[in-house]
Formats: C-alpha cells, sequence, structure tokens
C-alpha cells in the first residue's frame, strides 16, 4: 500500500505531542526532486527550443515548472502547478503588440526629430512595462499554484504597481541608495498585501526602518571599499611613469610597459588594492540580503499562520560562491543544478509555523485570471530557470 | 474476480482538507471514499482527466471534468492498475519523452539543425538581401554612413573632381547600375575606407597621405566600389541579422549556452566577413584592368604597409600571429597579398589613372573643409 506518502504526516503526528504550543508547531517545507529529472527535462528544452526556434520554450518552461512545484511539499500535502504552455504561448502573442504599440512612436520620433530630447519621453515607457510584466507574471504564477487543491492568488493594480516600482526607484537614486531598505520593503509589502491563499489574505508587518542599520552598515563598508579602490588606482598611476621612465633609459623596444613593471610589489598591491573591494563588497551586502529575507519572512502571515526563515550570511554565502564557480566553471551547463541548490536552499531555510490541521482555510470564489505572463516573455526578464 | 483497491490522496477543491481515501477500481468508473465513508465520490472513466503522469517520487494527478477543482493525487507504484482502464480521452496531448533515448535522438536533430543554420543560413540570408528595395537601402546606407564618420569631410572642389573622374572610369567596368556618392573625409590617422549600402564611399585622408600613386588610391576605390557591385554590405547585414536572429531563437535566455551561441556567430560574421574581403579583392582589380589601370596596386600597397609594421617592431618580419586571423574582420595581409599575385606579364600600356595635377588636386582635397551633415 501506498505508505510512502504519509510518512511525513505520521512524523508530525508523532511530533505534536512534544509541542505543547499551537503557534510553536514547526512545518518543514520539503524539496524531494531528482536533479536527474530536472536535467532531463533542462536538455529536453534546450534541443527542443533549437529544433523549433524557441517556440517549444513556452511549453518546455511550463513542465518544469510542474515538476518543480509538485516537488515542494507541506506537511505531506504536494504542491501543484497548472499553467499551460498554450496560455504562455498566448500572452506571448498577447504582449508583442503592446511593445510595438510603444516601440512605433519612438521610433517614428526618433525619425522626424533626430537630433531633439523629446523622443526619450517614450523610452520612459519602456521602463512603466518592467514592472507592469514583473507584476502580472507574478500574477499568472500565483494563480496557476495551489496546495491541497487551493489557489493562490494576487490582486491590486498592476498599474499602481509599476508607479511604486518606479517612484521608489527614483527615491533610491536621490538619495543615493540610503533609502533602499524602504524601497525594498514597500514593493515585497504591495505584492504581499494583494496575495491570497484560497479566501485567506496575506499580511505582513515588517518595516523597512528595521533594516537601516545593517543597511547603513555595509554602506559606509561599500564607501571604505571605494577609497580604497580609488586610492589603488593612485598608486597604479603614480607608478606608470616610473616605469616608462625606466624603459627609455634602458632602451628595450618590444617590451610593453606592462610586462616591465607587472612584476613590481607596488604593481601588484595596486592590483590588489582594486580586486578585493569586488570581492568584499559582495559579501558585505550578503549580510543585508540576509536581513532583508528575516524581516520579510518573519513578518509574514496568512490568518493564524507564520512564517521563519533559518538563513545565515554563512550559509547564504555558501550558497552563492558555489553557485558562482559552478556557473563559471560549467559554461552553462551547471544551471540545472544551480537551480537546484537555490530551491533546496529555500525549503531548507523556511518554515512554516502554525497548525495546518485546524487552520481554517477554504476555497475561495474567484476565477482563474486569465492574463499570462506575456509581457514578462518579451521582456525576457527571467533570471532563473522558473 | 478480486477487487483491486489502494490508498491515495483527495482534494474536494473547496476546502482545504486533505483525505486519505480508499480507491477501488471498477469496471466502468473508480469509487473514492474516506474510511469513516463520509467523504464518498464515484468518477466514471470517461470523466476523469489526467492532468499529469507520475514522475516518481511524485504522483499521477486526476480530476474529473465535472468537478475540476477537485483532485485525486494517486503514488507511482499504483498507478499501472489504474492507467489501463483509462480511456485516450483522460490523457494530457502530446508528452515528449525524457528517457535517455530520446533525449539522444533529441540532441542529434538539434546538432543537425545547428549544422544547417552554419553551412546554409548564411546564403540562404544573403538571398534575402535582393528583396530589400533599392530607397530601403539607400536610407541604411545614409544611417551607416552618418554613424561612421565624426569628422569634418573634405570638400575642395579641383580634388572632389578628381576624385569623381577615378570613380567614373571604374564603373565602367560594373554589371551593377548605382549612384555613387563619394567623400574623403579629413582624419589622417585612418588609413581606411569603406562602402556603404546605396552606392555610399568613403575614404579617410590617411590613405591619400600614404599613397605612393594615384594607382594605389584607385586600387583602394576599386576595393571599395567591388564590395558594392557584390552588394557585400546589404548581403552582410541580412547574413549577421539571420544568423544571430536564428541563434537567440533558438538557444534564447539561457545564460552562458546562449552566450556561448553568440560568440560562435560571431566567429561565424567574420569569417564571411573576411570571404567578402578576399572577394572584393579580386573583384576590384577586374575593376582596375577593365578601365585600364595597373591592378597591382592593392597588392604593393599591402606590402609597403606591411613591412613598415615590421619595423616599427624593430625587425620582426612577421605579422601578427596567424591564429589571430579567427578574431579579425579581415583576412591577414599576407594572405591577400599572395592572392592578388598574379602571374600576367605586366602589360606596358597600362594609363595613370589621373594626370598629375589632377592627381595633386586630390591630394590636396582637405585644404577645403565642412562639417559633415
Amino acid at each position: 500500500m501506498a505508505d510512502q506518502a504519509f510518512i511525513a504526516d505520521n512524523v508530525t503526528e508523532q511530533a505534536r505531542p512534544k509541542l505543547i504550543q499551537k503557534n510553536s508547531i514547526i512545518n518543514e517545507i520539503t524539496y524531494d526532486s531528482r536533479t536527474g529529472q530536472v536535467y532531463k527535462i533542462w536538455l529536453l528544452n534546450l534541443f527542443m527550443n533549437i529544433i523549433t526556434l524557441g517556440i517549444y520554450n513556452f511549453w518546455g518552461k511550463t513542465r518544469l515548472r510542474k515538476y518543480v512545484a509538485g516537488s515542494f511539499s507541506l506537511h505531506g500535502d504536494r504542491f501543484e502547478y497548472t499553467g499551460t504552455g498554450k496560455e504562455l504561448f498566448l500572452g506571448f502573442l498577447k504582449a508583442i503588440p503592446v511593445l510595438f504599440g510603444i516601440y512605433t512612436p519612438f521610433l517614428i520620433a526618433a525619425i522626424i526629430a533626430p537630433d531633439a530630447a523629446w523622443p526619450v519621453v517614450f523610452l520612459l515607457l519602456f521602463f512603466y512595462v518592467i514592472p507592469v510584466a514583473l507584476y502580472s507574471a507574478l500574477r499568472y504564477r500565483l494563480s496557476r499554484l495551489q496546495w491541497r487543491g487551493i489557489r493562490y492568488r494576487l490582486e491590486g493594480s498592476t498599474l499602481k504597481y509599476a508607479n511604486l516600482f518606479l517612484w521608489r526607484g527614483f527615491l533610491d537614486i536621490i538619495s543615493l541608495g540610503i533609502l533602499l531598505p524602504y524601497s525594498d520593503i514597500k514593493k515585497y509589502q504591495h505584492k504581499v498585501k494583494n496575495a491570497y491563499y484560497g479566501d485567506i489574505p496575506f499580511s505582513f508587518s515588517g518595516n523597512g526602518k528595521n533594516l537601516m542599520n545593517i543597511h547603513l552598515a555595509t554602506y559606509a563598508i561599500a564607501i571604505g571599499l571605494l577609497f580604497i579602490v580609488l586610492l589603488g588606482m593612485q598608486l597604479i598611476s603614480a607608478s606608470l611613469p616610473i616605469a616608462e621612465i625606466l624603459m627609455a633609459a634602458q632602451g628595450t623596444p618590444g617590451i610593453n610597459s606592462l610586462q616591465l613593471f607587472s612584476g613590481k610589489p607596488v604593481f601588484l598591491t595596486a592590483i590588489a588594492f582594486i580586486l578585493l573591494p569586488f570581492l568584499l563588497f559582495p559579501l558585505a551586502r550578503l549580510m543585508y540580503k540576509t536581513a532583508l529575507i528575516h524581516e520579510m519572512i518573519n513578518n509574514l502571515h496568512a490568518a493564524d499562520i507564520g512564517f521563519r526563515s533559518t538563513v545565515t550570511t554563512i550559509a547564504l554565502l555558501k550558497l552563492k560562491l558555489g553557485n558562482f564557480f559552478i556557473l563559471i566553471g560549467t559554461f552553462g551547463i551547471g544551471m540545472p543544478y544551480i537551480m537546484q541548490r537555490n530551491l533546496r536552499f529555500f525549503a531548507e531555510h523556511t518554515q512554516i509555523k502554525g497548525d495546518l490541521e485546524t487552520s481554517k482555510i477554504n476555497q475561495t470564489a474567484s476565477q482563474k485570471s486569465a492574463d499570462a505572463e506575456g509581457l514578462h516573455e518579451v521582456l525576457d526578464l527571467n533570471t532563473g530557470l522558473i | 474476480m478480486t477487487l483491486i483497491s489502494f490508498e491515495a490522496k483527495f482534494y474536494d477543491g473547496e476546502k482545504a482538507t486533505p483525505y486519505q481515501v480508499l480507491v477501488e477500481i471498477y469496471r466502468t468508473n473508480l469509487h473514492i471514499e474516506t474510511p469513516d465513508k463520509s467523504l464518498e465520490r464515484n468518477w466514471p472513466y470517461k470523466e476523469i482527466k489526467i492532468l499529469e503522469q507520475p514522475v516518481p517520487p511524485q504522483p499521477a494527478r486526476l480530476t474529473a471534468r465535472k468537478t475540476p477543482n477537485a483532485r485525486l493525487y494517486i503514488e507511482p507504484e499504483n498507478w499501472s492498475h489504474l492507467k489501463a482502464k483509462l480511456p485516450k480521452s483522460a490523457f494530457p496531448g502530446i508528452t515528449l519523452s525524457t528517457s535517455w533515448n530520446y533525449l539522444m535522438g533529441y540532441a542529434g536533430l538539434s546538432v543537425t539543425f545547428i549544422l544547417g543554420t552554419v553551412l546554409f543560413g548564411p546564403k540562404l540570408f544573403e538571398y534575402a538581401s535582393q528583396m530589400i528595395p533599392q530607397s530601403t537601402e539607400k536610407k541604411i546606407g545614409q544611417l551607416a554612413i552618418e554613424s561612421s564618420i565624426n569628422g569634418p569631410v573634405c570638400v575642395a572642389p579641383k580634388g572632389q573632381a578628381s576624385l569623381e573622374k577615378m570613380v567614373q572610369k571604374l564603373q565602367q567596368g560594373m554589371k551593377r547600375d548605382i549612384a555613387f556618392n563619394v567623400r574623403v573625409v579629413s582624419d589622417d590617422e585612418t588609413l581606411n575606407a569603406l562602402a556603404a549600402p546605396g552606392g555610399h564611399l568613403v575614404i579617410f585622408s590617411g590613405i591619400l597621405k600614404k599613397a605612393d600613386s594615384v594607382d594605389e588610391v584607385a586600387s583602394i576605390l576599386a576595393h571599395e566600389m567591388a564590395h558594392i557591385e557584390m552588394n557585400h554590405p546589404m548581403k552582410s547585414l541580412t547574413r549577421n541579422l539571420g544568423i544571430s536572429l536564428t541563434l537567440q531563437m533558438m538557444f534564447g535566455n539561457t545564460g552562458a549556452i546562449s552566450n556561448t551561441a553568440k560568440l560562435a556567430g560571431i566567429f561565424n560574421q567574420l569569417h564571411y566577413n573576411r570571404q567578402d574581403e578576399l572577394e572584393a579583392d579580386l573583384v576590384g582589380q577586374n575593376l582596375l584592368r577593365k578601365a585600364n589601370i595597373d591592378p597591382s596596386g592593392l597588392g604593393l600597397f599591402f606590402e609597403r604597409l606591411k613591412k613598415e609594421e615590421a619595423e616599427r617592431r624593430s625587425g620582426d618580419e612577421s605579422d601578427f600571429p596567424e591564429f589571430l586571423v579567427y578574431f579579425s574582420t579581415h583576412p591577414h595581409t599576407q594572405t591577400r597579398i599572395n592572392k592578388l599575385k598574379t602571374d600576367e606579364i605586366r602589360a606596358t600600356n597600362y594609363k595613370k589613372t589621373l594626370d598629375e595635377k589632377e592627381w595633386q588636386a586630390l591630394k590636396d582635397i582637405c585644404v577645403e573643409r565642412m562639417d559633415f551633415n
């Protein structure tokens, strides 16, 4: 009999008596996909895209999403992705005229007035398209995700999100990035407050203020590192004339100046001064990233259910460094493995708090939303595999 | 007859309550019930729709057409019992197999497609250039010229007249009927000339400085005109666009893999670019012959460039390393010199392209200059 499927259930059943308080029940997310199977789907997509000149992409992507979503389970119940390749394809077709509608006036303006600055206004419309595409893609994906037969959904105005996105981007620029935590949280909040599981709304109690300390600390580190880079450049430019003089004195044509002084300690030091900050900066920002994840996940709620993240900076560093080396070491063949690492990391470091047995979660009456993530497809904003 | 039954998971699609159910396989329907019989469903086989077939450890996911939100998840080991009972209509459309045998087949097919694109694509896309009307070609040429000239244009009338006379002479041997628009751009550092669609010819003044004789200038001009004669600018435009678009469609956004494909595409473009250059060298030589001008000018010009380059690098006679040619838009200079060498006995009746006075006027064309546009 099918005992295996219920092992996860039994474990929580046995564990429950130990947990006295309702809120302290911790549910783990499991991710049991097989990397071999992910590779098979990925290779199929790669080959079929070559054969069909990319048309298969919509179906291939859907197949991978179905497999990956189905590999996640919570409390012994698997997730399910119900999107179809046809939906993605139609969304793509719908998005093309929208982009042309924006691109054509820009092109005409550029031809009519090649030297004028005002055609740039049309470029702003392109900036508008990006958040619209991001939000509608998220809306589509959530509406096609379900657990225990109940769908998720994302409501709210796409244009409002786009306004927020551009406004925050503007503030980020004029504040030289100081207000970044507020932007990160505000954008996240907009999405969360419009997200539902069935008829249960998600809520969020976090605040960008909580991230300011860590942000400003890493910001200060960044400025310090910038000074070190400038110092390194100063060192190089200072050592250059010396090399030129040496070369002229020795009269050795054919040896270029770089060869001549690249062995000099001062040059190596200068190079280290420039390169080291580029390694240290991402490390400093990972601390912020960790704090951001905690702020986002730990303050997320759905009715009586809470969420918790166990991400640490070190764990995140290991993940990112590993991904980086896999990426550059495999010329792209490692992409599915990187995806697996990311998803496993998410599953390992995210917990759901609360009693899923007694929680009242009901089916919503809302219909499937029809708009697929077309704009997202055309703009190719994809950063991951799913 | 023994009744086949097994446990499965059921969700009614109305409440997020998981049910552990007993599934019994009957002749025409599936019976689903909880142990306490609080939930009971009868799904006729013809009503069932398979959403996903099992991919271990994931279960098969089924629904019924009348209750499309309901779900029955059947573990992989129990799937075979039911699979045989279900009618064809229950199965989803085409699902491509991911077994290694099939994958090998797809891999072979895709390699064939890539090879086909590389081998036949360039010629096919070049052919597309014939479908572009002359008026469009002119506009493209205008844009190309505007973006590649960023210095003042030399406009001394006598020099311009000499230049146009030279073009006229060379044009006699051409099959293509096209109105040329020839310009000298004031830039003594650049040893280059270019041809753009729509008959635009540009010579940088560095060429006039460097040339030993008017015949050398004529040979360079003939080379550029040969590009137009062979329609190289438009051909390379449609070829490069076609190849890069095809690769983009094939590899899409697959990160490093698509970047590798793009890089391969660039090497492919460079290869055809070098082919075009060699062709223009030879066709240009023919244009010179037909105009009764000494065709050895280009070869001589290259030899001199090579020698000077070698002298600059203190007696090292070699050109840039041979393998580097794969990164270049132009062929190896020695290759060009070799191809240009002809065994023909130098005819004595070659005429000078221009007389001394006209040649001097051309050299002095940059005395009068004006901004481009």
